[in-house]
């Protein structure tokens, strides 16, 4: 695909660069365009103290003019400051570190079952007669159509409250993680076993698929040592899209289960217009986005051999 | 030993008519069974009902069906997947898309003997892998067998399939044209191998739709028309004194009728390419070429992959820009000119392709691709154009609201013709035009190629690696190999005394029926077949 490993991680860092610096420029108009944010800061109780808005504004550096306040702001980023939190009165970075965390598993658990789901339909449903097919086609085309929340309340009020078989909030570990994670991830599965499945149903027409089945494999066989292995080539595509959208889910998802993590954060933190937060956070969301592709585009190499930069001898 | 016995074999797809009907033949061990018949006459269908392959919808009825000794009307999966791989192997065309692209040559050759030799060792079967590689005529099987297969060449590639075949020493060996896809040495090579795995004692069906690549090879034929066997009996009697009248029209084509072209005088010179030269990186595509060809002319292009000729279609076309060298279009300068000066005069210069599918949109429909090449016209006046070029071409009115799948192999690229005859061009480049058709269809498509060269005078150059074809078709011809032509001289001359030692190996394999004079079709003696006249060695020339 590309000449070498180097000079790829190299147009990769270049891009990725190129796409934080537009997340980041986006992200300070918006916020700049939605409202005084000296206001932000003083909160609603504010007294009016005579000479109280200039100081903060001074002290913030919001009085200077709009582009010396974009240009600083590129500066102190590029040196890994993120400023404080208006809110918190705490540098950002410590804020985010602690609540990255469970995101992050959030957002890896619900791939890896997303995946696992769609694995086991696509598995399930591959070869047999139309009506199963139709049948599941309907039951992703659910999956995919139902809120991420929705599902969540749904799952919430079944399994914990009714059944009482998960705790209703917070992350007691495993168990804590089930319930938000099966509300990501069956709506991911959907997507990811309509894609897969199609996939399939192409490469089973293939002449190698003929030839494979001349030597006697079963149908098992042809699915474990050659037909999956082409369905995941679309599904690996697709991976930096799904744990793009698994971070932005879990933010939903997150409320709904009352779970720490970044979407809590970054809720409160529009809610009080509470700039160098919301912009960590988005920057935080576009370079997970910007590794996540490269990571894939890395991997498909490896799935497919005609991807790979050697030489036809 | 009798391999194979089939007899009243009758199979249907749902509710439609039988695709194959009342089939009856045998297999016996060392002897080799060649089917053969076009698209569509029942042929594969046949061959893979023997494996239990025929498809999901497939009913099957016969008053004998035996494979082995076992009678496999009433096998169970299971009983299918025991005797496919082990007593039976099968090669399909094309091991480009017959081979797992995404599996190493070793796991695909190494699958039959994992599948039936169940306690065998990982080293076991690595040997095993190499030995079959090696015994079908891979170099350096080690190397070969831990690459991909976009990573062998053609010919190699073929032989990987077969050996994933042979790899359990099956009895009888199934081959759907497995040289269909292949250049002609390397078919020519590969037909050696599938004769040497005959020798050894095995049975082999062959499936084909040209009697001159099977001729060689086969002990009996069975030529199917519409799902019957319309005649079956040894090779000998069937091309010497053939019976029915499908037989005697597939051995006409197979002959390749030398085509009685009135003496060209050439007009005026539409083409001139000069010396040009093309490279990629390192690799020296076209070097030093030139040719030149006059208005009603046909100029025949031979040569195998590799040898450049695409490179040079591609120039002639404007697509890509000689390194060195100049082309002229009718006088004019044609390459090193920009674009803009160019799309004036393209309209003269048109190309057909090999793949009318791909050369197709699929969504738009037939009048609409052919409208594509009459951009002026609207309306009643176009639709009438339209008309009257599928009827040019031998189509009916009604195949403009049809799209490309709709058609057949041949009809497309009669759609292509009228296509490129559309802007009325004066020069016509042919890349492989009929290398992917049925040899009855190749005649027709190439009857009308000729008819509208005499119609309309246009040039034509016609590229190929079929030397049958251009036989037919060109005046004069020109031979390249790695880039370099060759060859070169009017058709017959170069046929009848070939110069080049490469032109000489492309004549030698070429598939050609044992009896060449034309007496044989009309009931004459047949000469008995020689001892010797088996496939002799053909100077290595290309490596594959």
């Amino acid at each position: 695909m590309y000449a070498s490993l180097p000079r790829f991680l190299l147009r990769r860092l270049l891009t990725g660069i190129l796409v934080l610096w537009g997340a980041v420029t986006v992200t300070f108009f918006a916020v700049s365009a939605a409202g005084d944010q000296v206001d932000a800061i003083l909160g609603p109780q504010a007294a009016n103290l005579p000479g109280l808005r200039e100081r903060v504004a001074a002290e913030y550096g919001l009085d200077r003019p709009l582009p010396v306040q974009y240009l600083d702001r590129l500066a102190s980023l590029a040196t890994g400051d993120f400023g404080r939190s208006y809110q918190r009165s705490q540098p950002v970075t410590r804020l985010l570190g602690s609540q990255i965390l469970p995101t992050l598993q959030l957002a890896l658990s619900a791939a890896l079952v997303g995946l696992l789901l769609a694995l086991i339909a696509t598995v399930i449903t591959a070869g047999r007669g139309r009506i199963v097919r139709t049948g599941t086609s309907v039951f992703e085309v659910l999956a995919v159509a139902v809120p991420p929340f929705w599902l969540g309340i749904l799952l919430l009020s079944l399994f914990s409250f009714n059944l009482r078989w998960f705790p209703a909030f917070g992350s007691h570990g495993i168990s804590g993680l089930v319930l938000p994670t099966l509300a990501l991830a069956i709506p991911l599965a959907g997507v990811l076993a309509q894609v897969m499945r199609q996939e399939l149903e192409l490469v089973e027409g293939r002449p190698f698929v003929l030839s494979a089945r001349a030597r006697g494999q079963s149908r098992l066989g042809l699915l474990l040592r050659h037909t999956l292995r082409h369905a995941l080539l679309p599904a690996t595509t697709m991976s930096a899209w799904v744990l793009g959208t698994l971070v932005g889910g879990a933010v939903l998802v997150e409320k709904v289960f009352s779970r720490p993590g970044l979407g809590t954060v970054l809720v409160n933190a529009v809610q009080h217009r509470d700039t160098p937060v919301v912009s960590a956070v988005v920057i935080l969301a576009a370079l997970i986005f910007v590794v996540a592709n490269a990571l894939a585009d890395m991997l498909y190499p490896v799935i497919d051999a005609r991807l790979r930069e050697t030489s036809r001898a | 030993m009798t391999l194979v016995e089939v007899a009243g074999l009758e199979v249907s797809f749902g509710h439609e008519p039988p695709v194959v009907r009342d089939i009856s033949f045998t297999i016996e061990d060392g002897e080799c069974l060649a089917l053969v018949g076009e698209s569509g006459s029942g042929k594969s269908v046949t061959a893979r009902t023997l494996l239990g392959l025929a498809g999901e919808r497939a009913r099957v009825r016969a008053r004998t069906l035996r494979v082995g000794s076992a009678d496999v009307r009433s096998f169970s999966q299971r009983d299918w997947q025991r005797l496919r791989g082990k007593s039976v192997g099968m090669v399909l065309q094309d091991a480009l898309v017959s081979l797992d692209p995404l599996r190493r040559i070793e796991d695909e050759v190494a699958e039959s003997i994992r599948l039936h030799q169940r306690d065998s060792t990982r080293t076991e079967r690595h040997r095993r892998v190499l030995e079959v590689l090696a015994e079908v005529g891979v170099p350096e099987p080690e190397l070969r067998s831990q690459q991909y297969p976009h990573q062998l060449s053609g010919g190699l590639r073929q032989r990987a399939l077969i050996a994933s075949a042979v790899a359990t020493r099956p009895d009888l060996v199934i081959a759907d044209e497995p040289t269909t896809a292949l250049d002609v040495i390397v078919q020519h090579q590969i037909l050696r191998l599938l004769e040497e795995i005959k020798e050894q004692g095995r049975g082999l069906l062959l499936i084909s739709h040209d009697l001159a690549v099977v001729a060689r090879l086969a002990d009996r034929i069975a030529v199917m028309l519409d799902g019957r066997i319309v005649e079956t009996g040894p090779t000998e009697r069937i091309v010497g004194s053939p019976e029915h009248p499908y037989t005697r029209t597939l051995l006409d084509i197979a002959r390749g009728r030398r085509a009685q072209r009135p003496p060209h005088a050439g007009g005026q010179t539409l083409l001139d390419v000069d010396a040009v030269t093309k490279n990629f990186g390192e690799r020296r595509a076209v070097a030093g070429v030139s040719l030149t060809l006059r208005a009603g002319e046909t100029v025949g292009l031979v040569g195998e992959s590799g040898s450049g000729k695409s490179t040079l279609a591609r120039m002639v076309m404007g697509l890509t820009e000689p390194d060195e060298g100049r082309i002229l279009l009718r006088g004019q300068p044609w390459s090193g000119t920009p674009e803009r000066a160019r799309r004036v005069q393209r309209q003269h210069i048109q190309l057909i392709q090999q793949d009318p599918q791909a050369a197709f949109d699929p969504r738009h429909t037939i009048g609409r691709i052919i409208a594509e090449a009459l951009p002026g016209q609207r309306g009643a006046r176009r639709r009438a154009q339209i008309t009257e070029l599928l009827a040019t071409v031998g189509l009916d009115a009604h195949f403009a609201h049809r799209r490309p799948h709709q058609l057949s192999g041949g009809q497309r690229q009669r759609v292509a013709i009228a296509r490129a005859i559309a802007p009325q061009p004066e020069v016509l480049i042919c890349d492989e035009p009929v290398s992917a058709l049925d040899v009855s269809v190749q005649a027709q498509v190439l009857d009308l190629l000729s008819e509208l060269q005499q119609r309309l005078g246009i040039a034509l150059l016609f590229i190929t690696h079929d030397l049958t074809v251009v036989e037919q078709i060109s005046d004069r011809l020109l031979i390249m190999n790695n880039g370099e032509v060759v060859e070169e001289g009017l058709t017959t001359a170069v046929f009848d005394n070939p110069q080049h030692p490469y032109t000489n190996a492309l004549l030698q394999a070429a598939p050609r029926l044992p009896l060449l004079s034309a007496t044989a079709s009309h009931g004459g003696a047949p000469e008995p077949r020689a001892a010797t006249d088996s496939y002799q060695e053909v100077p290595a020339v290309t490596d594959s």
